[in-house]
């Protein structure tokens, strides 16, 4: 089956969510966090998938995230009828009653970090029942010293948890271009390990001076990242529930919206019906 | 592979470290942490871009100040680089802290703590709102009636009468934010919310009396506001006709 297609919900697409050719949605759930409002952060459209996207459970800290924030977030999801909720394989601050460092930062792939993401994933997953969690791979800078691959860590997470994979396609790019890694390598080697799978699309740009890749959500979606998403649908088919485009920065006119989101469902289609 | 990273409590305490450090941009503190081929640069460029970001944001929300305030960005880098950001910050609750933070590292003008008592209300107003987000959306509702019930009011003395729970009140020193029409600074400031903005009224002590009852015992059938503000100050009906539809119209109060 088609995977549902869509965009991470900003309000520079809104106007654009009722093209043919999406039927899914994420929602940002720092964004949909507004207090005051009165409707529900999708409005009246309609979609197959709605999935919401978190930023601060940091599955990756060595204690589990807070009830209150849980509960925020499930409450935006029963609002919105979302099926999934998402967060990021990371750390974002020390503890409960801590500092937050702004960002998420990649755990040491160790054995006592893979011990307490398991421990948290299970303890997020027993919260939230029925609506699935997705672990994304994010884009990192640098990593800590570890003894274990960012692959064979993922892949012992989703093993041992049952979650899925966001499997965040421009990240992997970035960190292979930054770290010399084989992307395709990556994805081959987590995906067997994947019950179910979403993915994220997006478009950075090269920064000379870091002489990094940066994953800056800015820019249309590149050929490499295209290609990687064609090779991950293939590895992925019949398992893969949802693709979300993302995109923060120098929005694109109507036209550009509304391509990209055709080619993400033009190539799936592809995949999904072979000739 | 480190030792800093064996073992639960010994991961808990590095992330506690690198946590810290990585909060208030000391990234030195990380070298040894970092994989072969992974410089502390690298680590420079992440703070930077989270501190970049939490001024951006702290800006947005603190622009109500800029124009009394000269200085307010080196506030902002002072605060961003010795206060890290709280676990689980919310939208706003940054700016409320840099709010508190303020006035202990710098003397501030009355009409400044009066822009301080603005932020810091709006943001309470928000915060009560989150905790009680179905009373919040289930009064904007009914306001959204109002007009439709405002016209029973001479004529229905069992017209339920509610005050809108997501309020704040405040009080400010200086008349640098009253209208020229508005009472002498020192009076009553309530912050509340109305439909997704925060609104601000200056009110009369009638008005203020007639709410503060009305929070005691709301929701309640006009009737009974009416007898309880007769008993402790002898107000006429007249008078509440007057108040009830301001304040209707102004958000404050619903029918039903």
């Amino acid at each position: 089956m088609t995977p549902a297609i869509g965009y991470a919900i900003r309000e520079q697409n809104r106007p654009y969510l009722d093209d043919p050719a999406i039927n899914a949605a994420e929602i940002t759930f720092e964004r949909a966090d507004e207090p005051l409002r009165l409707d529900r952060y999708v409005q009246d459209a309609e979609f197959d998938h709605v999935s919401v996207h978190a930023l601060k459970l940091s599955v990756a800290s060595a204690d589990p995230p807070n009830r209150r924030y849980m509960e925020a977030l499930k409450a935006v999801a029963l609002e919105n009828g979302a099926a999934s909720i998402s967060d990021h394989l990371g750390f974002t601050r020390d503890g409960d009653k801590g500092v937050e460092m702004g960002h998420f930062a990649p755990p040491p792939w160790t054995a006592p970090a893979l011990s307490a993401t398991c421990r948290n994933i299970d303890h997020i997953q027993q919260f939230f029942g029925d609506t699935r969690f997705y672990l994304e791979t994010i884009a990192y800078l640098f990593n800590f010293e570890g003894s274990m691959t960012e692959a064979e860590f993922t892949s012992r997470v989703l093993q041992t948890t049952g979650c899925g994979w966001l499997l965040d396609v421009t990240n992997v790019y970035a960190n292979a271009t930054n770290f010399g890694f084989d992307p395709y390598d990556f994805i081959a080697t987590v995906i067997p390990h994947a019950s179910s799978i979403q993915m994220h699309l997006a478009g950075g740009f090269f920064d000379d001076k870091a002489e990094m890749y940066i994953d800056s959500h800015s820019h249309p979606i590149p050929e490499p990242v295209w290609d990687l998403y064609r090779f991950a649908l293939w590895q992925g088919i019949g398992r893969v529930d949802a693709v979300f485009i993302e995109r923060d920065q120098n929005f694109p006119d109507e036209s550009g919206w509304r391509s990209e989101v055709h080619m993400a469902r033009d190539i799936a289609e592809q995949i999904e019906v072979p000739a | 592979m480190s030792p800093s990273f064996n073992g639960t409590q010994e991961y808990a305490r590095t992330l506690q470290r690198i946590a810290g450090a990585l909060s208030v941009a000391n990234c030195s503190t990380v070298a040894g942490d970092l994989a072969d081929g992974h410089p502390v640069e690298k680590v420079k460029m992440f703070t930077d871009g989270n501190l970049d970001k939490r001024f951006e944001k702290l800006r947005d929300q603190l622009e109500l100040l800029a124009e009394d305030m000269d200085d307010l960005d080196d506030a902002i880098v002072e605060y961003v680089r010795t206060v890290p950001l709280a676990a689980y910050d919310t939208g706003a609750s940054d700016g409320d802290r840099f709010a508190a933070w303020l006035p202990t590292s710098r003397n501030l003008t009355p009409e400044q703590r009066d822009i301080i008592t603005v932020i810091r209300s709006r943001v309470a107003v928000e915060e009560l709102a989150r905790a009680n987000r179905l009373a919040h959306v289930r009064f904007q509702e009914l306001a959204s009636l109002s007009d439709e019930l405002a016209g029973d009011l001479t004529t229905n003395p069992h017209l339920t009468l509610h005050l809108n729970p997501t309020r704040i009140w405040a009080s400010f020193e200086t008349d640098r934010l009253l209208g020229d029409d508005t009472p002498e600074p020192g009076g009553a400031v309530l912050f509340y919310a109305w439909r997704t903005e925060v609104r601000t009224s200056v009110l009369e002590p009638e008005s203020v009396l007639m709410l503060r009852t009305l929070a005691d015992g709301a929701p309640c059938h006009l009737e009974n506001l009416q007898l309880r503000l007769q008993l402790m100050v002898g107000t006429d009906q007249e008078l509440l006709v007057d108040l009830i539809p301001e304040c209707a119209e102004a958000g404050l109060i619903a029918f039903s």
